[in-house]
């Protein structure tokens, strides 16, 4: 059992194939100190985000989200102000495998784009798979979310997945 | 109903037929990655976190060190001594010095067609071109070095028809950024890019390891090539036995399909700083370019020099342009030589250097400020070689030797 996703959109990249490297800025790859990624955080798109974001929001993406040499910086960051999952029209395969795998909410939603604006209220729930924009009355349907990727949600990470449901005997 | 190649692979590796989109564990039949921080000595600690100090079937993994190579500073000579630990504890054959694993693989006669082969990163896609699909698993491969079994959901083809013949000017490369242009950075996307069709037949190996290496950029998980006499010849040449050919059955059902007419195919570039970026090279004539890198698991193999040299053969690269020529493995190295490649590279000016994945990460040859490199290295993003104020513009060899020569973007073309 998945806790539903519940929060606000904290931003929308809105564009194709969105550079998730671009979160941090593609020069800061190598930082590690997770106090600096958070200060670096969408400085290039809002240097307040960090202020306005809160526990349980989430991102929007558009098509293709994570296409390019995806690294993982810009997600530890995001993870770290509270963002509890990226909510996009479709994820580049690599991106997905990657984030999926550091058990982070990653849901492709068709029309998400299009419905969403900045700051709307939104429950996901991943029994339904229905992503419910709460004040606007419009529930989407998302497309199936993996077995495997549900129960890294549910586990947190592939080493405690790994260990609770392939390693134990 | 019929299945395409991946289907195939798949129900083969299952043991029974699988659909498109269902969910299972399958079992590569080779688990390999190479030397890089954050990844060896991550797998190293989480294999001890797991309880993990014996794997079942240790000739399944194959480890290289081709990244920091050769280690320029001790740091980096220590994720080698980290590389050679692990694979002396677990038994896992490791090659160091034998050039980039995603080519060194199929050399040394590892793969056959109908594998399924499974690396942290996803340029393993280049063995598709021997029937094999190679998939880039990110950090979901300690599940495979502690289980031997990946999680995968069948994933659908996109099906890549090629016609024709490549004309004078144009390789591969040009073919793999034209597709790009045409159908779009996410037009296989989460699929399996199978190409074949009668232009395939007209395509060298080499060829054929470059369309697959790149197909992460359309956002495939794999690609993968029909088999036919060019495999054959290889595969022989590589002392590889036993194995069936692989193609789609006739009505097998494509998610898309898609013909390209090689002999409609022209010089392009990627600008960048994303190698969603494909234009005619027409738009960027005469631009001025100091670097030049021919190299990468993508494109160093000898039929690339050989498209290089029929430029670059008795003339000189232009004062002040350094030209990088990088041979994607050793053996290639000694081929070149063989062949009189490197003595003809070095007359024209080319640095000829030792087979390693630095100069496509910046790691060796690195650009400063301001400065504009043709490459035929994987990526053209900001700060991939070097400087985040650094431009890198990817293409084909012919076009990277044809700009060495005149120190600014030319269509090779005109000089053939």
């Amino acid at each position: 059992m998945i806790k539903n996703l519940n929060g606000r959109i904290a931003w929308i990249f809105d564009e194709p194939n969105f550079d998730i490297d671009l979160v941090v800025g593609v020069t800061n790859m190598k930082i590690q100190d997770i106090e600096k990624l958070k200060d670096l955080c969408m400085i290039n798109y809002d240097l307040d985000f960090k202020n306005q974001v809160r526990e349980g929001d989430i991102i929007i993406g558009g098509e293709n989200f994570g296409y390019g040499h995806p690294h993982y910086p810009s997600c530890r960051a995001l993870r770290a102000l509270g963002i509890k999952g990226i909510i996009a029209e479709s994820f580049s395969p690599g991106f997905y495998r990657g984030e999926s795998t550091n058990g982070f909410p990653l849901i492709e939603c068709k029309g998400v784009v299009e419905t969403a604006d900045c700051w709307d209220r939104f429950i996901y729930d991943w029994d339904t798979e229905e992503l419910n924009f709460i004040d606007k009355g419009i529930i989407l349907k998302s497309e199936r979310v993996p077995e495997k990727t549900k129960e890294l949600i549910v586990h947190g990470d592939i080493i405690t997945y790994l260990q609770k449901r392939r390693l134990t005997p | 109903m019929g299945q395409t190649i991946a289907e195939k692979i798949f129900s083969e590796n299952y043991n029974r037929k699988v659909e498109v989109g269902e969910e299972k564990l399958f079992s590569p039949d080779i688990i390999t990655a190479y030397d890089y921080p954050g990844y060896i000595d991550k797998y190293e600690k989480q294999m001890e976190e797991l309880n993990i100090h014996t794997v079942k079937n240790p000739e399944k993994f194959l480890l290289f060190i081709d990244h920091f190579y050769p280690a320029g500073t001790s740091k980096e000579q220590e994720i080698h001594q980290i590389t050679r630990r692990f694979s002396k504890k677990y038994g896992f054959k490791l090659y160091e010095g034998a050039g980039i694993g995603h080519q060194v693989i199929s050399e040394k006669g590892y793969i056959k067609p109908g594998q399924f082969v499974v690396h942290f990163d996803g340029h393993i896609s280049t063995i598709g071109a021997l029937g094999a699909i190679g998939m880039g698993i990110r950090n979901s491969m300690i599940e495979a070095f502690a289980t031997e079994q990946v999680s995968l959901v069948v994933p659908s083809t996109v099906r890549i028809n090629l016609e024709g013949k490549l004309l004078k000017g144009v390789t591969s490369r040009d073919v793999f950024h034209s597709i790009i242009k045409q159908i779009g950075p996410s037009g296989c996307r989460s699929s399996v890019i199978e190409y074949g069709g009668p232009g395939l037949k007209s395509l060298e190996m080499d060829e054929r390891f470059t369309l697959c290496n790149l197909a992460m950029f359309l956002g495939g998980l794999s690609a993968v090539m029909e088999t036919d006499e060019v495999t054959h010849e290889y595969l022989k040449t590589h002392n590889v036995k036993d194995y069936v050919d692989m193609y789609p059955d006739k009505d097998a059902e494509y998610l898309h399909e898609y013909t390209i007419k090689l002999d409609e195919v022209e010089p392009v570039i990627v600008i960048p700083p994303t190698p969603a970026n494909t234009v005619p090279i027409s738009e960027v004539l005469g631009l001025s370019i100091d670097h030049g890198y021919i190299g990468s698991c993508a494109s160093g193999r000898i039929k690339d020099f050989q498209q290089a040299l029929e430029i670059l053969e008795g003339r000189h690269v232009a004062e002040n342009f350094r030209l990088n020529a990088v041979p994607t493995t050793t053996q290639i190295q000694l081929q070149m030589s063989e062949l009189g490649l490197t003595q003809k590279l070095i007359k024209a000016g080319a640095m000829v250097q030792v087979s390693s994945c630095d100069f496509c990460i910046g790691q060796m040859g690195a650009l400063s400020d301001g400065e504009r490199s043709v490459s035929t290295g994987t990526l053209n993003v900001t700060g991939r070689m070097g400087s985040s104020k650094a431009e890198i513009y990817t293409a084909s060899p012919y076009t990277i030797a044809a700009t060495a020569i005149n120190g600014k973007i030319t269509d090779p073309r005109t000089m053939l």
